[in-house]
């Protein structure tokens, strides 16, 4: 494990319990994705991964380092980009990098190559002289991500990476994190509002609510054990005819129909089975052939609000 | 301490408009008085010596001014523009990051002290207290801005809003110069010799007067300097235990 906690818990001055017995388990190369709603114990989460505050209970080790006792050690081995990161504007690009390449005891001679190929890679290299005032947000978040890798982390925290971007800034960055993890074999902690990001990046996710685990399992057994519904995409020879037959059966919730097939909302996830056979009897009894019954994926949309919406705060899954 | 971060408070400091402009606010200030001193009839009559002592006093109420403004703004500033957290999880200290911002005040006070060493330099000249002087005020100077800029800092940790600790940081200086509007008389017995004699303002200023106009020696002076070193002492306990709250503990 590169990231593990043990019953983390912050509970601030005020007395407010932001995050409760936390146990997370995160292998070396993976992009994890953390979800919450707001107010979930994200960013504390992170302040504590990376030793920014306390717990005030349990234990967290980055690279099976104790991050309340070997601090420093750890914050050269992490980068973070903040969910709320500012920038010196007065500064160019170059010179924002360079300020934290010394900060993190940089080689000189090696200042840059390195800041060079990191501005290359977040492809600001022809604007590296240009103040940080005059670029986009989007621009902003790319330099932010090459200061997050100014050190060579094994492990970067971002929070919020693609917030506020819009779609064509969102994609970069998701190019950026996916090479980064393939290339450098770098393992990415990220949280995110943008289901999709996490849907299009992460192997694993965690999902917590008030400071409490939910879920953490890969996305292929989230989508398995905890979509909402059963969708299923039935292509026939009749459309038309077979949408008659289907609505006598019981235990389809919802019917849409496109063009050359349609798509099924079962009402129990448990009696799946037993309604598909009765969709598929009812329509060979009248003559309907059935081309394909295709399962249609919960997205992470579906399975973080039934999740969320579903759980109490003693419920706690792994 | 890390002297990239020195670095970076210098040029901040510096090379930002508001670094330029202070200059050139404080050398128009000096400007004016020395074009005052010799074109108002009534002032050029004053002794020379006495001419030194008010351009110190106001080469030091400028440097005080310009610190604590600074200081106040220091670590706060870095909290609004949310550029703290970043510099927090690097491997430097947040012990190392408030006193790289004091040395990066300390070099601007560096930089109006050399402004105002040709005023002092023309003020004094033929009176052979230009040496004395010079070397008076930027001792002197140095001490305030490290007892007030310290002080200030620390305010910008605790109040986290650049606004509120200027505020506190310029009532803070007002209260230690309640000396400097007293009369002679009130200053001699009482509640007045008391805080007369505990204010760093005042002990700076009278040390000033001494030197320059008495032209007492450094030595039979110790007792002035004493409470200077202990609130320089005393600052530095006030930054470090404020260096030791700086942290995320309340969110942001």
């Amino acid at each position: 494990m590169i990231i593990e906690t043990q019953n983390l818990s912050k509970t601030y001055k005020n007395g407010f319990k932001a995050v409760n017995q936390l146990n997370l388990h995160i292998e070396e190369g993976d992009i994890y994705g953390f979800l919450g709603p707001n107010g979930a114990g994200k960013t504390t989460t992170i302040r504590m991964l990376t030793g920014l505050i306390e717990p005030t209970e349990g234990v967290a080790y980055v690279n099976q380092e104790n991050v309340s006792e070997k601090n420093s050690t750890i914050k050269k081995l992490i980068g973070v980009l903040p969910e709320s990161h500012g920038y010196y504007s007065w500064m160019t690009g170059y010179e924002y990098l360079e300020y934290f390449y010394n900060l993190f005891g940089g080689d000189p001679l090696k200042a840059k190559d390195q800041i060079n190929y990191l501005l290359d890679k977040v492809q600001l290299l022809e604007r590296s002289n240009s103040r940080i005032g005059q670029y986009s947000r989007g621009m902003k978040q790319r330099l932010g991500l090459a200061k997050t890798l100014i050190n060579n982390p094994k492990i970067i925290f971002l929070d919020e990476p693609t917030l506020g971007l819009d779609p064509s800034g969102q994609n970069d960055i998701h190019k950026l994190i996916l090479e980064l993890n393939k290339s450098m074999n770098i393992t990415v902690f990220i949280t995110s509002h943008l289901l999709k990001d996490i849907e299009v990046l992460c192997n694993k996710v965690a999902i917590i609510k008030d400071g409490n685990l939910l879920v953490e399992d890969t996305i292929v057994n989230l989508q398995k054990l905890h979509s909402p519904q059963e969708i299923y995409r039935i292509k026939t020879s009749d459309t038309a005819l077979a949408i008659t037959f289907l609505k006598s059966i019981s235990g389809i919730a919802k019917m849409e129909t496109e063009v050359d097939y349609v798509e099924v909302t079962l009402k129990n996830v448990q009696e799946t089975d037993l309604i598909k056979r009765r969709i598929v009897e009812t329509l060979f009894m009248n003559h309907i052939d059935v081309f394909e019954i295709t399962k249609v994926k919960s997205s992470m949309e579906d399975i973080f609000l039934n999740l969320v919406n579903s759980s109490t705060t003693s419920e706690v899954k792994s | 301490m890390n002297q990239f971060l020195i670095n970076k408070e210098i040029k901040e400091n510096i090379f930002a408009t508001k670094g330029i402009l202070w200059l050139f606010v404080s050398s128009l200030m000096l400007s004016g008085l020395s074009l005052g001193f010799i074109s108002i009839k009534e002032l050029s009559l004053m002794a020379q010596n006495e001419i030194l002592v008010t351009v110190g006093k106001v080469i030091l109420g400028i440097a005080l001014l310009i610190t604590i403004i600074l200081g106040s703004v220091s670590i706060s500033n870095e909290r609004e523009q949310a550029t703290l957290e970043s510099l927090l999880l690097t491997p430097n200290s947040a012990s190392s990051i408030a006193f790289g911002k004091l040395i990066g005040i300390l070099f601007i006070w560096l930089l109006v002290f050399v402004t105002s060493i040709p005023y002092i330099y023309v003020l004094s000249y033929g009176t052979g207290l230009f040496l004395s002087t010079s070397v008076l005020i930027g001792i002197l100077g140095s001490v305030l801005v490290i007892i007030f800029s310290g002080i200030s800092i620390a305010y910008s940790i605790f109040l986290k809003s650049s606004k509120n600790a200027i505020i506190v940081s310029i009532l803070t200086l007002l209260i230690t110069s309640i000396p400097i509007f007293l009369s002679t008389t009130m200053k001699k017995a009482g509640f007045g010799k008391l805080i007369d004699s505990v204010s760093p303002v005042s002990n700076v200023m009278n040390l000033l007067k001494e030197v320059i106009v008495k032209r007492a020696d450094f030595i039979s002076l110790i007792h002035y300097f004493i409470p200077l070193v202990i609130y320089v002492v005393a600052a530095i306990l006030f930054l470090k235990f404020a260096v030791s709250k700086l942290n995320f503990e309340g969110g942001e």
